[in-house]
């Protein structure tokens, strides 16, 4: 009966979302009366309700056990904390666009009753806002129904959430990256309705900037989430592996950016008319080609769902329609909003501009990265992979040249260029700075550096070094420091420093003891001193004890692994002791015919500090709501 | 300039076309090569030897577990498959026998005879990576395998056409 009652919810809000955009466009072409606007409006209002009570419900249900609905039954258990009942919703496919989709509506929502309904093309946001959602609500309800039910044999115990999925950060991860994917169909929609109006001389961008930031600011603590959790809790060992659906994350993320960025050049310097509304159509379509990616199937990858061919057709087609529609918009509308004011060469706008170019060209890069092994599965029998060699060779050019561009760019002024000579004058001090620093890790460190790794060692202390100085002024003279940039800036020098650093530093070892080996390296050693076989309630475990010694520092180290019982799978418990500057990290493999153990083990020097500076990034991002920027 | 403006919409266009075509060929492309099926030797959950040899010609192979739920889903259909006359070995996965033969007495038999697979032995050589899966076996060789709940279209689609 409740499981029936949230299903109808879903639907109703899919047939007034329908109903909302139909009057709308009615009375948008025709004679446009107040009553049949506040009509629209209330619809919407109405079927963004439904929907909210029905995700309600289906939490509810989630909590209860109900496991006659068969999503829930095979994806949770009855012994699971609340805490997992909850967030096994979005451990899987169904589940997890119910999720997106409510997060869609709420966003939607929020900005729809926020913004003034007097406004120039509020219906229209409304109808094209019905539309996305009546579109996704379809695909639910039609493809991917989370509704359905196990009768009249309703099972007594679920089948358990996937044991990878028990961890606090996966609990957090999606939801975040969720609310930053969907939150950029705000500024897509706004500009589409902006573009329909026509009349280009209102200024859009003001309206959504905070928004924006908001979704970015998700988008970058949901994929640092992402991350964590591979590291901590999948026991990969790194914190990034150019994983399909990783990629398609760090292009909305990268559209984000540049977007974010090209609307501040046009706020100040009414620059890059066009350019801006490009970038905002494109993050929500990157966003979408990453939901296409990950749900329909067409690349393996840990994240992928189940293929499913129609699932994949629906998608796509309705995919293709909004971005087409969009970009068709876009082609039509550009010649008018020709702009007479262009980039004066040498201001901070110009090299706003130029980043942006670089962030598009490393977008395009990932692009051509995820495609090629398809195209050549396509065309060839076999199959290649694109790895982090190809990534990491074409990233550290492009963020060489980013990382002089923005410590150029603090110095400069907006819609005036300023003299080479006093461009280089204070580009010369962090610039020697760094040169040195980068030299000196060089010479004192028993590591070869290769010049990927030193290029990332200079780009990050370039960034850091020029903040430093300019926040070093700021103590001196009465300048004015923009706070929540220059926060997220050296979140971002301090991330390419950290990212540097790891790969010079880290050291990975595969081992091979016996009880009672050790293994000595450097003026460290490892001992391993027992192993344990156990049952907890819902697995058997095989418990390592090992003994880690480093200048006279003990760390006990207990690795495991583990098997569920529900499931039969195998999972590994790595584990982890930390220092200021780096993570012992060891995870026990397999046992071997001479009762010997293998083991990894790995140093992971900065790897924290890759989470602290995203964490920075993110709160330079929050800041802008705090700080009043001048 | 004028060409620039339209590549925003040819790029897309073309990159929407090669996923159609992807995903129309999906089907196609990955036909099902015939691998040797594995040779093995257990019990049944009736607690009889049971190998190759003892099996016929052709057959059907369900892999299935009392802790699957998907399992319990496709149950009816094997049930109707049965009531057709079709011949279902039933491989029991990693579950215990008590468990299972309460399932099937519960529930319904659909199985001919019910190997079991305690550690997943055979399961593992033979390419499974969970419950439910079917295969087809045709002369000792597996002639298509399915992964996940089998239903009436999949049979029509996957199983009929080997019949």
């Amino acid at each position: 009966m409740i499981p029936e009652f949230s299903h109808l919810l879903a639907i109703l809000s899919a047939g007034l979302m329908l109903y909302s955009s139909l009057i709308g466009i009615v009375n948008h072409t025709s004679d446009k009366s107040h009553k049949l606007r506040q009509l629209t409006h209330n619809t919407f209002n109405a079927a963004a309700f439904f929907l909210f009570l029905s995700f309600a419900v289906y939490i509810y249900l989630a909590i209860q056990d109900d496991f006659s609905v068969a999503y829930i039954a095979s994806h949770s258990n009855s012994d699971l904390p609340i805490f997992y009942k909850v967030s096994s919703i979005w451990s899987a496919h169904e589940g997890s666009m119910f999720l997106w989709i409510t997060f869609l509506v709420g966003w939607l929502w929020l900005f729809i009753n926020h913004t003034k309904n007097d406004h120039e093309f509020f219906e229209l946001i409304i109808i094209f806002s019905a539309i996305l959602i009546f579109g996704f609500l379809l695909f639910l309800l039609a493809t991917s129904s989370p509704f359905e039910r196990i009768l009249p044999v309703t099972p007594l115990n679920g089948a358990d959430i996937n044991p990878v999925l028990q961890d606090p950060a996966l609990a957090i991860h999606p939801p975040m990256l969720y609310l930053g994917y969907v939150g950029f169909a705000i500024p897509f929609i706004y500009i589409i309705s902006f573009l329909i109006n026509g009349n280009f001389a209102f200024e859009w961008h003001r309206e959504i900037k905070s928004w924006s930031l908001f979704a970015w600011a998700f988008l970058t603590a949901g994929i640092g989430l992402g991350s964590w959790w591979a590291y901590y809790e999948l026991g990969w060992g790194g914190y990034w592996f150019w994983d399909p659906v990783e990629n398609v994350a760090l292009m909305p993320w990268l559209a984000a950016t540049a977007f974010t960025h090209s609307m501040h050049a046009l706020n100040k310097s009414k620059v890059l008319k066009s350019w801006t509304l490009f970038l905002g159509l494109s993050v929500f379509t990157l966003s979408l080609f990453g939901a296409f990616i990950v749900r329909s199937g067409v690349i393996d990858s840990v994240h992928s769902f189940a293929n499913d061919p129609e699932r994949g057709l629906f998608l796509l087609i309705f995919v293709a329609l909004i971005t087409l529609f969009a970009l068709t918009i876009l082609v039509i509308r550009m010649p008018k909003l020709y702009n007479n004011k262009t980039v004066v060469s040498g201001s901070k706008e110009s090299y706003l501009s130029l980043n942006n170019i670089l962030m598009v060209t490393s977008i395009f890069s990932i692009f051509i990265g995820v495609m090629y092994p398809l195209i050549y599965e396509t065309f060839n029998s076999n199959s290649v992979s694109v790895g982090p060699p190809f990534y990491n060779t074409i990233f550290a050019p492009l963020i060489f040249i980013a990382a002089i561009i923005i410590s150029i760019s603090i110095n400069s002024s907006w819609q005036r260029t300023n003299d080479l000579k006093k461009i280089f004058k204070r580009f010369f001090v962090p610039g020697i700075l760094s040169v040195l620093s980068t030299y000196f890790i060089y010479t004192s460190s028993l590591y070869n550096l290769s010049l990927l790794q030193a290029i990332g060692f200079f780009s990050g202390f370039l960034i850091i070094f020029s903040y430093l100085i300019v926040m070093f002024n700021k103590l001196f003279d009465k300048v004015y420091l923009n706070w929540p940039s220059t926060i997220s800036h050296l979140g971002f020098g301090l991330l390419l420093l950290s990212i540097a650093a790891n790969s010079t530093f880290s050291i990975e070892k595969n081992l091979k003891m016996n009880i009672n080996d050790s293994f000595e390296f450097g003026s460290s050693k490892l001992t391993f001193n027992n192993i344990q076989f156990g049952n907890e309630d819902n697995f058997e475990r095989i418990r390592a004890s090992l003994l880690f010694i480093e200048n006279g520092k003990i760390f006990q180290l207990t690795p495991e692994k583990r098997r569920y019982f529900t499931r039969g799978q195998i999972t590994s418990e790595t584990d982890i002791k930390s220092t200021f500057l780096k993570d012992i990290y060891i995870n026990i493999g397999e046992q071997i015919e001479d009762n010997s153990w293998t083991f990894r083990l790995q140093l992971n020097y900065f790897i924290k500090w890759i989470w602290f500076s995203i964490f920075l990034m993110t709160f330079g991002i929050l800041m802008r709501f705090f700080v009043r920027a001048q | 300039m004028q060409f620039l403006r339209y590549s925003l919409l040819i790029i897309p266009l073309v990159i929407i076309i090669f996923f159609g075509f992807i995903i129309l060929n999906e089907n196609n492309a990955r036909e099902f090569v015939p691998i040797e099926m594995t040779k093995f030797s257990s019990t049944t959950l009736d607690n009889k030897n049971i190998k190759n040899s003892d099996l016929p010609d052709t057959y059907f192979l369900n892999v299935w577990a009392s802790w699957c739920i998907t399992c319990k889903i496709e149950h009816p259909f094997l049930l109707n498959l049965k009531s057709n006359g079709i011949d279902i070995v039933g491989l029991n996965y990693k579950d215990t026998k008590s468990k299972a033969l309460g399932w099937l007495k519960e529930l319904g038999d659909p199985y001919s005879i019910s190997i079991f697979d305690y550690k997943g032995d055979i399961a593992l050589d033979m390419g499974v990576t969970g419950a439910p899966e079917t295969f087809l076996v045709k002369n000792g060789k597996i002639v298509m395998h399915h992964l996940g709940e089998l239903n009436q279209e999949i049979w029509e689609q996957k199983f009929e056409p080997h019949l």
